[in-house]
């Protein structure tokens, strides 16, 4: 490209900046090619790159970016404040140009986001995507190009470290929603379940109950009869000893109900540890879900 | 290159570039002159040297050469006092970087 047509482009470019500041951009730009000389002049065109790379350079500094946290680095202009990949295209000023690519290609999908509409940030989206299409030949690029590279990688990746937080807090708003609409069968399937717990419980004592009585039960008779069949031992042996083989049955028994009161009595406490935790649960539950949806 | 350098480092280097001609120079020639220590574009300085000139660092004065005009650059008595803070600091910095370097076991 040769000197005047740049500073036209340059120009027309920069047309809505104050007037003086583009005056002054310009004739810096004019008066650094005029000392090029002829010769260099070309040369010197080349390395500046676009002229939308150029005038977002100026722009960068008539809108004051500079003194904020943009950092001139030897890759070029780069602002930590513009993660944005149309702002990005300034912090390869010095790689070669790529008019080619700039005229034929699409143009970006969110350009103009950064409230610059010049062509010249189409490049970077062009160049971002050789950079994906290029990563099998990864261990073969200088290091500068990897060095670069991985520094885009990095871009691309906290885009998609956003995205869970996003869903994370649909989810939560959906479920919310959904709990506040299920809620009539929700607490009605609650009534059902807690009569069910109600009953169990009753059923187990009851049966606690009934099991301990016959044990007692049990357990007196056979020593009544014990003592009935030692008395009758005396006068008919036979009665006697028959007597005390059912007493050795009858506490046998109390024997055998009190295992089975104790198994009850284990059943039953697990029971009521499990109720608890439950209950507790439930509660906690509750507790949180009602502050969400508060 | 693989280090980069920050907007006060290279503030630095092109205060110093100036400071070398008393009567000022201009951007083409301070452009070289940077270029010769850091690998920076040519078009790079343009907003370096603007916001220096705001910052009171530097000041400029146009001279009629060759039928057009030449923007010149000066250090201003700011800018020399932010020089000597920078090449202090740097001074520091260097040796300190240096020596950890020397100290490393390869």
């Amino acid at each position: 490209m040769k000197k005047e047509e740049f500073l036209k482009q340059l120009e027309y470019l920069l047309q809505d900046l104050p007037d003086s500041e583009k005056e002054e951009a310009i004739s810096y730009y004019r008066d650094y090619l005029e000392e090029a000389g002829p010769e260099q002049e070309e040369r010197a065109v080349e390395e500046f790159g676009s002229p939308e790379r150029v005038a977002a350079i100026i722009r960068a500094s008539a809108s004051g970016n500079l003194e904020e946290g943009g950092a001139f680095t030897e890759t070029g202009y780069r602002d930590e404040r513009f993660k944005d990949p149309n702002f990005e295209v300034v912090e390869r000023l010095d790689l070669p140009d790529e008019k080619e690519k700039t005229s034929e290609d699409g143009v970006g999908p969110d350009r103009g986001r950064s409230g610059y509409t010049g062509s010249g940030f189409k490049e970077f989206f062009n160049r971002n995507r050789q950079n994906r299409a290029a990563h099998e030949t990864y261990q073969e690029e200088p290091y500068r190009e990897r060095y670069t590279r991985s520094r885009n990688m990095r871009t691309v990746y906290t885009h998609e470290d956003k995205k869970p937080w996003t869903n994370r807090l649909l989810k939560l708003i959906l479920i919310g929603l959904l709990l506040l609409a299920a809620s009539p069968i929700l607490l009605g399937g609650a009534g059902v379940l807690l009569g069910c717990g109600a009953g169990v419980i009753a059923l187990a004592f009851g049966a606690v109950a009934v099991v301990l009585g016959l044990t007692i039960a049990a357990i007196i008779a056979g020593v009544i009869l014990a003592v009935v069949g030692i008395v009758f031992t005396v006068g008919t042996p036979l009665d006697g000893i028959f007597l005390i083989g059912l007493a050795g049955i009858g506490i046998g028994c109390g024997l055998l109900g009190a295992v089975v009161l104790v198994g009850l009595w284990g059943v039953l406490r697990t029971l009521f540890i499990l109720l608890g935790k439950g209950i507790k649960k439930c509660a906690e539950y509750a507790r949180g879900k009602g502050k969400k949806t508060e | 290159m693989v280090f980069n350098t920050g907007a006060a480092l290279l503030d630095a280097v092109v205060l110093a570039a100036v400071s070398r001609e008393a009567e000022g120079t201009y951007g083409y020639r301070i452009t070289q002159e940077v270029r010769k220590a850091i690998d920076i574009s040519e078009s790079t300085l343009y907003p370096v040297l603007r916001r220096l000139q705001k910052e009171d660092c530097l000041s400029v004065y146009d001279l009629a050469i060759d039928g057009r005009n030449r923007r010149y650059y000066k250090l201003t008595e700011t800018g020399r006092v932010q020089l000597a803070l920078y090449k202090g600091e740097w001074s520091v910095y260097s040796k300190n970087i240096s020596r950890i370097f020397e100290e490393a076991k390869l």
